[in-house]
């Protein structure tokens, strides 16, 4: 079902300030969603990476305004050269997650809205920028969702595979937009980049897991924050994934394991094309988040879930 | 002097919605000697659906640069749509009517000025137009990648979507018309991505860029973003229309395919911004 909003999330977005952040590559605009005050307050702030800030059908929006209504603080923000923010949209790929847009809204919302606790939040490769925040803040993070990250150095793609390029190269419309277009022809360029260093990495068997992430990774099982990996079987992330399971996940003990939940779904979870399923994602990461909380387990009722 | 935005948020029926606000960086050098009052604002109204985030750097590139060229300048996101607050659901053109008419009111609030450019990108371009046409001070109107008629703007939203999807192998055995006719009957369709929603269609499906503005002879800017040599005729069609009753109408061909209905990574269009910039340049 489309998300409705409720009374209580609509006096959240009442409630809501749009702010201005200094980044090391320019501002960066953003939007704070403070707890409800009528609850008990989880003194939790959940820092959202996504691009833009308010997402493919603003799930970012509505999961904002759903735990703030549930006593979390959240935070969104539009990364350099996205949305209104200044800066150029430099690469992002697992071995550059954008630290320093994760640590520099950690350190905003900290002087400026008092929180000391947070929550990061992220999807495909904004997931890596949450995860890179624990190389500076790892002291302050409680928790981390991630969904659907490709973890390992070779790029992963299930857009730009040979099989769509193909049908893409047998399309007269596609040459007429690559003539006449410069972003079209940016694009391809992106494409077949990403197909071909794809391919001849995994044929060369370099699908080792990204440094960053495994550094970051580390960080992650030294702190005491717990984690949500969610990924689904037929994502082409969680292939690479599977190499972090095989090779991260397997020598931990088990209560770090017990901390670092994962959880694979049937289909896909990466997919913007699919509105039911990127629901059902945004409930379960809501959820998993709202059970941070130390009071969860003992309130019987929780606001508009 | 650089650009210093102020993001707000401003009432529409009742609701908050959210806006990008960019006071005028330096004063225009036409206006220095007169009244700042003089030079208008700019209200950048933003398509509808997957189609608002596509477009969304560019749009803020643009009021950043009117901005920086003089001109007060916003970009709003309306109700149920991005950081704003409202149902998708709900949406009608008449409601993205009022709330590009309380964006007008809340950019002259800030700056004081008088005068307002509405300015739309695709959908947008339907929303601004009706906009202006109930605005009794308005100064110029932007037509980037216009929209002329609701109708054919679903079919082909709705047909590029579906051509989308069985490209990727998924067997959908429905045509355009078919999924629009579910709206009709079930209130809604998926339509990869997004919902389209009853209330939305209905309300917009009768609307026409050319009809709408028929009592407009301001001066206004069309901007074809197609990869392709030549205006459509019904680009060539409205700036003849809009000639023949005085408007002076500037036509610029951008031969770009942005990919409206489909995530990717933010468009940004130099020759775009600077066709953009030239024609403020000229208006005041």
């Amino acid at each position: 079902m489309p998300w409705r909003e409720t009374p209580q999330e609509l006096a959240r977005a009442r409630a809501e300030r749009a702010f201005m952040m200094a980044g090391p590559r320019g501002q960066l605009i953003g939007i704070y969603t403070p707890p409800a005050p009528e609850v008990v307050p989880a003194d939790l702030c959940v820092v959202m990476l996504s691009r833009p800030r308010f997402e493919h059908r603003r799930m970012t929006v509505q999961a904002a305004r759903r735990l703030a209504t549930n006593g979390f603080a959240c935070l969104r923000f539009d990364q350099n050269g996205w949305g209104e923010s200044e800066g150029e949209d430099l690469p992002i790929n697992p071995e550059k997650p954008r630290q320093y847009e994760s640590l520099t809204a950690i350190k905003y919302a900290r002087e400026n809205f008092g929180h000391t606790r947070f929550v990061m939040w992220g999807a495909c490769l904004d997931g890596l920028s949450a995860l890179s925040a624990f190389d500076g803040e790892a002291a302050a993070i409680e928790g981390l969702i991630i969904m659907s990250s490709p973890v390992t150095r070779l790029p992963s793609s299930d857009v730009y595979t040979w099989h769509n390029m193909t049908r893409w190269a047998l399309d007269p419309e596609r040459w007429r937009q690559v003539l006449f277009s410069v972003s079209t022809r940016k694009l391809a360029r992106r494409a077949i980049k990403i197909a071909l260093r794809g391919t001849l990495g995994r044929a060369l068997g370099d699908d080792k897991l990204a440094v960053s992430f495994q550094q970051n990774f580390d960080l992650l099982v030294k702190s005491r924050a717990c984690a949500l990996f969610l990924y689904g079987t037929e994502d082409e992330e969680y292939k690479t994934f599977q190499v972090a399971e095989e090779h991260l996940f397997t020598r931990l003990d088990a209560a770090t394991r017990q901390r670092l939940k994962i959880e694979i779904w049937p289909g896909r979870v990466h997919s913007v094309l699919d509105v039911e399923r990127q629901q059902e994602v945004v409930e379960r990461a809501v959820s998993w988040v709202l059970a941070l909380r130390p009071s969860y387990a003992l309130e019987g009722a929780i606001a508009g879930s | 002097m650089g650009v210093e935005p102020k993001p707000l948020f401003f009432s529409s029926a009742g609701r908050p919605l959210y806006g990008f606000y960019c006071p005028p960086a330096k004063p225009r050098p036409a206006a220095a000697a007169a009244v700042i009052a003089d030079v208008p604002a700019i209200v950048a109204c933003h398509s509808i659906g997957l189609e608002h985030m596509v477009p969304t750097r560019m749009l803020a590139l643009a009021v950043r640069g009117a901005a920086a060229m003089g001109y007060p300048a916003m970009l709003y996101h309306s109700r149920g749509h991005g950081d704003s607050s409202g149902d998708f659901a709900e949406v009608t053109l008449e409601g993205l009517v009022e709330d590009a008419l309380n964006a007008a009111a809340c950019v002259r609030e800030q700056s004081g000025a008088k005068r307002v450019v509405f300015m739309g990108v695709r959908f947008g371009t339907l929303v601004a137009a009706t906009a202006l046409s109930r605005y009794p001070d308005g100064a110029g109107l932007i037509l980037w990648e216009p929209v002329h008629r609701g109708q054919d703007y679903f079919r082909q939203f709705v047909r590029g979507l579906l051509f989308a999807a069985v490209a990727r192998g998924q067997k959908l055995g429905e045509t355009a018309d078919d999924v629009l006719k579910r709206v009709e009957r079930d209130g809604r369709a998926d339509i990869h991505a997004t919902y389209l929603h009853e209330k939305f269609y209905l309300s917009s499906r009768d609307a026409n860029l050319a009809a709408t503005i028929e009592g407009w002879n301001g001066p206004t800017l069309i901007a074809q973003i197609q990869p392709r040599m030549s205006m459509t005729p019904d680009n060539q069609n409205l700036a003849a229309a809009l000639e023949g009753r005085g408007a002076k109408v500037t036509s610029v061909r951008i031969s770009e395919e942005p990919g409206w209905q489909f995530w990717r990574i933010p468009w940004v269009s130099i020759p775009l911004l600077e066709q953009t910039g030239a024609w403020l340049d000229a208006l005041a």
